[in-house]
């Protein structure tokens, strides 16, 4: 088992700090490269050997910062050609689903005609005070190290349980790296070297990674590609939508729950439906159970559902051995993401009662969403792999017209200006004697910005605080 | 019972001077592929998939036009399909290629199989099934769905259910029953001459992994090292990726000299031809439900290795279960040509080095000129999928089979 080197990774990637629960990300472009380097040398950046208590800075760069600061992000240094170009290309809006409503030219953020976006800088404190206290603090420091806000910082929260605004638990699948002593399942263990670059992948292959200076400087060592796209959850349409199909929400709220909790697979406490699809809680772990053996053919949990196309583990295997189930599952595994993301905006119901939210969300304009950001080695193979095959793709698990419902995009071909548009998209639900489908699912997740980043290790981050020469 | 649908591949030399020229008419086909002037495929009843490929000079080879299709029927009557069209004009395309006939039909016609390369290595996904009969099937569905969608919250009965599809879809003009086809089987004579084969292995087997060692160790040191595959060439691909449901590949690349990878890659290629007709012949290459037809063929005297794909869902998608479920048939394949990753054993290593194989397929990638598919929204899956649902209405089903059946939808 290969050392997994805590002490220079930083520590978002490993800990998400939970428990620092309030955080904001900054988005910088440097302007005086010199004080920028002083400042990023003095700066007291937290890796993964240590728990702060009050608050802490990690920090990520885009292909344009790395270059502003000397950095020969191309090719021939071995950086990933979706880091080189960015998320903003023509067949990356084609295949993530950036056009319609999530058009990357009104992206707020991150857009390619953004590029000033140079960094990330990721606060996380204890409570609104302690940002507040930050900030006061900070903002002075940041002007006079050469940096300047390019866009409007987002802010995140948590919610309570662990939610997401539409009131469903969250984040309750995540692959667990070999080798850092945390107990999963078997089939749920991921090679360090997915997510961290420098280390074995699961095919046993240390990831293409950075290198610079002829190959001497193992630049990706210890650091990632983070992934970040800002979500605009649009919490009434959602719930009115589902609630309509059954008479509105009063009258329909039951079987509106039902429907929404088909859509995302799993219960609003986090039960997946193939477990307890009498809505019974039941105790034990949320994530282990087989797509496959408990339901093939998705009368419980839909095949085109969120969670089945977010992580399909043992669902596309072509038969009940166990060898296919566990090819299967490994298979799926080389898709796997860290999820580090964090709602943001005022919630509907600050208790995330479901009976409070659908009762609260008329004439509710407030702006909402999630954060959404993950760590990967491949940003091919894993981030886009899921969004393209799993998420947007509508033949995924022999269906002939479905994407992800909660968070998919359906291509309609172009207008005549020559703009991809959104196709309306349709949900099916699996049944016995017959399937129900649901059609015109409207769009309940608006794309406000995104951009990819590398997140570096110490060794990178320490050349970066340095003049190259 | 017939092969179908089949695979035809011309090869030829383009004259000196037109290849521009020859250009310029692939772009016109390709930005209409439907009603162009040239070309029309919405015309062309016996076509699944087609493409044309110019491959370009280097070394001794010429500047060369593929024309590539999956056909149904005789060939003969496709090539008349084709050259008899009256909305197309063919003859301003291969007009551009060295001896393309200026007379009857029936030159040309010899002239198509004359300068074709019949013997592929082929792979099909889908047997038996007519582009009509693939089409037809689908369009039915949309019927059935349509009618289910109609009868939801009624509370019927599977039985109920299924006599009220039956109705509606029965009552299309198009409705017909289609002959059973059977895909090739396994028999007595097949068994024996695999037992002969088998038993030629097992003696050859030993100095022929001397042999190939001896050429492994050699390639190590001219092993392919660039990590990534040119970003600009890469570019071009994607921007004609991901349009419809399917993607296609087209790949070529040099062969290891010497008579021994030749032979090799021979003896390989027929034994995955082989297996694609008598093994893997469920819709399933091992275990990958996504390709639609795929052939290799040995072009410029054994010299350079073409490769076609039609497939399902994006490159990425593709070249990953390549990988995690085929790694060792094309290992097997791909270590006989140049600048493949590391293999041992023939099979073993190669495409397992998964970045590596990835950037060497994508550094070997070459531009599809037009490529034409007569059912872009269909995957293989779907394709059987509509197939089990038509034969359900055409044949007598259990109780239970009547629930299976109905989960299909």
């Amino acid at each position: 088992m290969e050392n997994i080197e805590r002490e220079n990774i930083q520590g978002m990637l490993l800990y998400g700090y939970k428990w620092l629960p309030v955080a904001r990300y900054l988005f910088l472009s440097i302007t005086d490269v010199d004080k920028a380097r002083s400042w990023i040398k003095q700066v007291d950046w937290r890796y993964a050997t240590s728990s702060p208590r009050d608050q802490c800075m990690n920090i990520a760069f885009t292909a344009q910062g790395l270059k502003a600061l000397g950095v020969p992000v191309d090719e021939e240094n071995g950086f990933s050609r979706a880091f080189i170009e960015g998320m903003d290309t023509e067949h990356r809006n084609r295949i993530l689903g950036d056009f319609g409503a999530n058009a990357s030219t009104d992206w707020e953020w991150g857009n390619k005609q953004h590029d000033q976006l140079h960094l990330v800088l990721m606060v996380f404190t204890r409570d609104q005070a302690a940002l507040d206290n930050w900030d006061a603090v900070q903002s002075a420091t940041l002007a006079g190290a050469g940096l300047e806000t390019c866009s409007d910082p987002i802010d995140s929260i948590r919610l309570p349980d662990g939610k997401e605004h539409f009131g469903f638990k969250d984040g309750i699948s995540q692959p667990v790296i070999r080798g850092l002593g945390r107990q999963s399942s078997e089939d749920n263990y991921v090679n360090a070297g997915e997510f961290i670059l420098g280390y074995e992948n699961d095919y046993g292959k240390e990831p293409h990674s950075p290198r610079i200076q002829k190959g001497e400087m193992d630049f990706g060592k210890n650091g990632s590609y983070m992934v970040f796209r800002q979500l605009e959850q649009h919490v009434p349409l959602f719930w009115n939508t589902v609630c309509d199909h059954f008479g509105g929400k009063n009258e329909g709220r039951e079987k509106g729950i039902e429907l929404a909790a088909k859509m995302v697979g799993r219960w609003l406490n986090g039960n997946p439906l193939t477990e307890a699809p009498d809505k019974k809680i039941k105790s034990g772990d949320m994530n282990r159970f087989s797509f496959f053996l408990d339901d093939p053919n998705g009368t419980q949990c839909p095949l085109g559902s969120h969670i089945r196309r977010s992580n399909p583990r043992d669902s596309l295997s072509s038969n009940s051995k166990s060898s296919s189930l566990r090819s299967a599952t490994d298979a799926a595994n080389k898709h796997r993401i860290l999820r580090r993301g964090r709602p943001y905006g005022k919630p509907v119901d600050e208790g995330m009662a479901i009976d409070q939210i659908l009762d609260k969300i008329d004439g509710d304009q407030e702006s909402r969403g999630l954060n959404f950001i993950c760590f990967n080695t491949d940003i091919d193979r894993q981030f886009e792999f899921v969004q393209q095959t799993w998420s947007n793709n509508i033949k995924f698990h022999n269906l002939y017209n479905d994407v992800d419902p909660i968070m998919g995009v359906q291509n309609g071909g172009r207008d005549e200006a020559g703009h991809y548009q959104m196709a309306p998209t349709q949900f099916e639900v699996q049944a016995s004697p017959v399937r129900k489908r649901y059609q015109d699912v409207p769009p309940f997740v608006k794309v406000r910005g995104g951009s990819y980043f590398f997140l570096p290790g110490r060794q990178a981050l320490e050349y970066l605080s340095k003049s190259p020469d | 019972m017939k092969l179908s649908p089949n695979p035809y591949n011309l090869i030829v030399p383009i004259k000196p001077g037109e290849k521009d020229a020859l250009m310029a008419k692939l772009e016109i086909m390709q930005d209409d592929l439907y009603d162009n002037p040239l070309l029309p495929f919405r015309q062309i009843k016996s076509i699944h998939f087609a493409r044309f490929v110019i491959l370009h000079e280097a070394g001794d080879f010429p500047d060369q036009l593929v024309f590539s299709t999956n056909y149904d029927g005789m060939l003969d009557s496709h090539l008349k399909e084709i050259l008899n069209c009256p909305e197309a004009d063919i003859d301003q395309v291969l007009g551009h290629c060295k001896g393309y006939p200026d007379g009857s039909e029936g030159d040309k016609i010899r002239w198509l199989k004359d300068n074709a390369k019949l013997r592929a290595y082929f792979y099909r996904g889908t047997w038996g099934m007519s582009r009509e009969h693939i089409i037809s099937t689908e369009r039915l569905r949309k019927i059935a769905e349509a009618k289910i969608d109609e009868l939801t919250g009624q509370e019927l009965s599977a039985q109920e259910l299924r006599n009220a599809i039956a109705e509606t879809v029965k009552k299309d003009s198009e409705f017909r029953t289609y002959p059973e086809y059977k895909v090739p089987n396994f028999n007595l004579w097949e068994i024996l001459k695999l037992l002969v084969i088998a038993v030629v292995i097992l003696v050859l087997l030993p100095f022929f992994l001397i042999v190939l060692l001896a050429h492994e160790i050699a390639d190590d040191k001219r092993e392919y090292d660039k990590k990534y595959s040119d970003n600009d060439r890469t570019r071009e691909f994607v921007s004609r990726e991901d349009k419809i449901v399917q993607n296609q590949l087209t790949h070529l690349v040099d062969i290891k000299p010497g008579w021994f990878r030749l032979m090799t890659l021979k003896f390989v290629l027929n034994g995955i031809a082989y297996l694609a007709k008598y093994w893997f012949n469920k819709g399933k290459l091992g275990s990958i439900p996504t390709i639609h037809y795929a052939r290799w063929i040995i072009i410029d005297k054994g010299k350079r290795l073409l490769f076609f794909s039609n497939f399902d869902g994006s490159w990425e998608s593709y070249l990953g279960d390549f990988v995690d479920k085929a790694a060792v048939g094309l290992t097997g394949v791909w270590s006989n040509t140049v600048e493949f990753p590391k293999t041992r054993g023939l099979v073993f290593r190669g495409a397992r080095d998964e970045q590596r194989f990835k950037s060497w397929t994508r550094s070997k990638q070459h531009i599809t000129h037009v490529w034409f598919s007569a059912y872009p929204d269909l995957t293989v899956t779907n394709i059987a999928n509509n197939k089990a649902l038509h034969e359900g209405l055409t044949h007598d089903l259990s109780q239970k089979e009547i629930e299976e059946w109905l989960l299909r939808y």
